[in-house]
């Protein structure tokens, strides 16, 4: 018994699932509203768009050197507003489209999806060119992204949210496969996917090496240039996808999408156990870490806790989740 | 003889025309920015339209962005120099804009603050929707619908904001006066849809009995009819939503949504101007000028939204 429970805190991801378990059984005391399916599936719904941010997101983090990308949100508004402007014609953008009859054929669907795409892996590719050959900081490159994707995001709808789209496009946010919601299945399959990729493929390898020590890792053959170059725009692609299902979701898209979103899938990368160093994490504990900031906020609104107390709850359990994190690594260092 | 004639007509001339021109007033129109802003924009147009309608002289200058403070520090510095008489602006904030208001008070220039006021009391008056006043409109129609009777949840604005406060305890204050509606709950949508679907979403797990949902503001509304329809409660829930925005009022005409409360960007240019221009020609005492005027409000439902639609921002 005491080798499993051993065993049990000695896989990475044990912290945060303690952490979801912990909360989740104290607010199941405060209210019957909350351990019941529908309102669990809730939950799983609303951490989609941080979860598949943060699959992003720790991607750059474990670079290392300060890697980050503030640009999230950003990018997920900007990818957005072009999906939107794919769909809806401009002289029809200031209406509000719910009353319009909006193509819904395949083709245009698919072609909006991927001009969202574009956008997103054009704007990760100028980070990584500002970062890997003009060689700034990750810092500054994205903090000036982060200004001007909104920007342009802003500029090009002139500032206009749009409500109602394709009922083809919605299914991606409010449908379901065989009772598993959309949003749901393709933040587990991109978090399978690059779960894999990271353990299991050279590229993975690579880009742990890379943030265990870029000297070391550039010695060892690694073009650290095209690692970063790949990464900031896998990343911006991801930010891209939850654009498409944060939209989807809510049936609407607007200049202001995914505003401050980057420090949610951040601080759901960190949570879930990712160091901030780089070369020390993965993408389950990111996906734990979405869910478990998704379960705070259902748990607030659920037991009607006044709004003030949001943020600083959440800034309290990052820390507590982050100092737990440390001491189990140093327990496990220790062994 | 008759060259010096001539000569002596021009000069005549021009010197009425530059009486003439200095004769009138010179407005200058303030905002945060025009792009991306419908209210900062229909406000900016309607109070330079009025100026010019009513014999002034009058331009909009925009700082260009919601953080752009020392630009619009800066505006108000150049327009002073100008010799403008008269500046309507909408601060960025409270505080920023007061040495560069004290400026103006000593130049002689009046200024109107609207939608936004200011700290001190170096301007004329402040111009904007009384918020709480409106939201109290929004509770006295929810008691009539709901017959004095139910539960109702409210979707705040961000934590902190004035707007959202007023908002807030305008409806909540007086939804429960003299009734027996009780508030289930009162949860903060950011002033962003997604999270105002995820907080409505939310709450209904807890009270999927709720009646009646006040939503802070039209910026928010499209995810609380998403949320709501997500729950399989279409046309069950009441709606009220806060704004008066042409999406807002779409969805009033559309049945998606019960009522909107419409605030008047237009009314606030307009009565900035005209009470600045009143002042300046003597027709009002400065003194007489309350310190806040309201731009009223109006409670928009399928009954009268095909009128209300023109006065949409």
């Amino acid at each position: 018994m005491p080798i499993t429970l051993r065993r049990l805190t000695m896989i990475k991801e044990a912290g945060i699932i303690g952490w979801i378990v912990v909360v989740g059984l104290l607010v199941s005391l405060l209210t019957p509203a909350f351990l019941t399916p529908a309102n669990l599936l809730n939950i799983i719904i609303q951490s989609s768009v941080v979860g598949i941010m943060a699959i992003g997101m720790t991607l750059v983090i474990l670079t290392g050197e300060g890697g980050i990308d503030l640009s999230a949100g950003s990018i997920l508004g900007i990818s957005s507003v072009a999906m939107a402007m794919a769909i809806i014609p401009v002289e029809l953008y200031r209406e509000t489209a719910l009353t319009l009859n909006l193509p819904n054929d395949m083709g245009t669907i698919v072609t909006a999806v991927a001009i969202c795409l574009v956008t997103g892996a054009l704007c990760g590719l100028v980070n990584g060119v500002l970062i890997a050959f003009v060689k700034l900081p990750p810092f500054i490159a994205t903090l000036a992204m982060m200004s001007a994707a909104r920007g342009i995001a802003a500029y090009i709808s002139a500032g206009i949210p749009t409500y109602g789209l394709p009922s083809r496009l919605v299914w991606v946010g409010q449908g379901d496969i065989l009772g598993f919601p959309v949003p749901v299945l393709l933040m587990l399959v991109l978090a399978a996917v690059v779960h894999l990729v990271l353990t299991r493929t050279t590229f993975g390898i690579a880009l742990f090496a890379l943030g265990g020590n870029r000297e070391t890792a550039r010695f060892s053959g690694i073009n650290v240039k095209a690692m970063l170059l790949v990464v900031y725009t896998l990343a911006a692609l991801f930010f891209a996808i939850a654009g498409i299902i944060m939209s989807a979701r809510g049936n609407q898209v607007h200049p202001d999408a995914g505003l401050g979103y980057e420090l949610y899938a951040i601080g759901a990368t960190v949570i879930g156990g990712t160091s901030m160093l780089g070369g020390r994490g993965g993408v389950l504990g990111a996906i734990l870490g979405a869910v478990f900031m998704a379960e705070v906020q259902n748990a607030i609104n659920l037991l009607n806790i006044p709004v003030a107390y949001m943020k600083p709850i959440l800034g309290l359990l990052i820390i507590l989740a982050v100092l737990l994190d440390q001491w189990q690594k140093k327990r496990s260092i220790g062994d | 003889m008759r060259r010096f004639m001539t000569l002596l007509a021009v000069a005549l001339i021009a010197i009425v025309a530059t009486l003439h021109a200095a004769e009138k007033p010179k407005v200058a129109v303030v905002v945060k920015t025009l792009t991306g802003d419908i209210f900062q924009l229909k406000l900016a147009e309607a109070a330079r339209d009025h100026a010019i309608s009513l014999g002034a002289e009058a331009e909009i200058y925009q700082a260009g962005g919601h953080t752009a403070v020392q630009k619009m520090v800066q505006i108000i510095e150049d327009v002073i120099v100008k010799g403008v008489d008269i500046i309507v602006i909408s601060p960025l904030d409270a505080k920023s804009v007061v040495p560069a208001f004290q400026l103006a008070k000593e130049e002689g220039v009046l200024v109107v603050c609207m939608d936004q006021s200011a700290d001190g009391d170096d301007f004329l008056t402040y111009v904007a929707t009384d918020n709480y006043a409106a939201a109290t409109l929004a509770a006295d129609y929810a008691k009539e619908i709901l017959g004095g009777k139910g539960k109702v949840m409210i979707i705040e604005g961000a934590p902190g904001s004035s707007t959202a406060i007023a908002r807030r305890d305008g409806f909540g204050h007086n939804v429960v006066k003299d009734s027996s509606i009780v508030i289930a709950a009162s949860q903060s949508g950011y002033w962003q849809n997604d999270k105002a679907m995820e907080a409505t979403q939310n709450v209904l797990q807890a009270n999927p009995d709720v009646d009646l949902i006040f939503c802070s503001s039209d910026v928010m509304v499209g995810g609380v009819v998403e949320a709501v329809k997500l729950a399989g409660k279409e046309g069950q829930m009441k709606i009220i939503s806060f704004d008066g925005s042409g999406f807002g009022m779409n969805l009033v005409k559309d049945g998606r949504i019960t009522a909107d409360i419409g605030q008047f960007p237009i009314k606030i240019g307009q009565i900035a101007v005209e009470t600045a221009l009143d002042v300046l020609s003597g027709k009002v005492k400065a003194e007489d000028v309350p310190r806040f005027i309201d731009s009223g409000n109006k409670l928009i439902t399928k009954d009268n939204v095909e009128e209300s639609l023109p006065d949409a921002f």
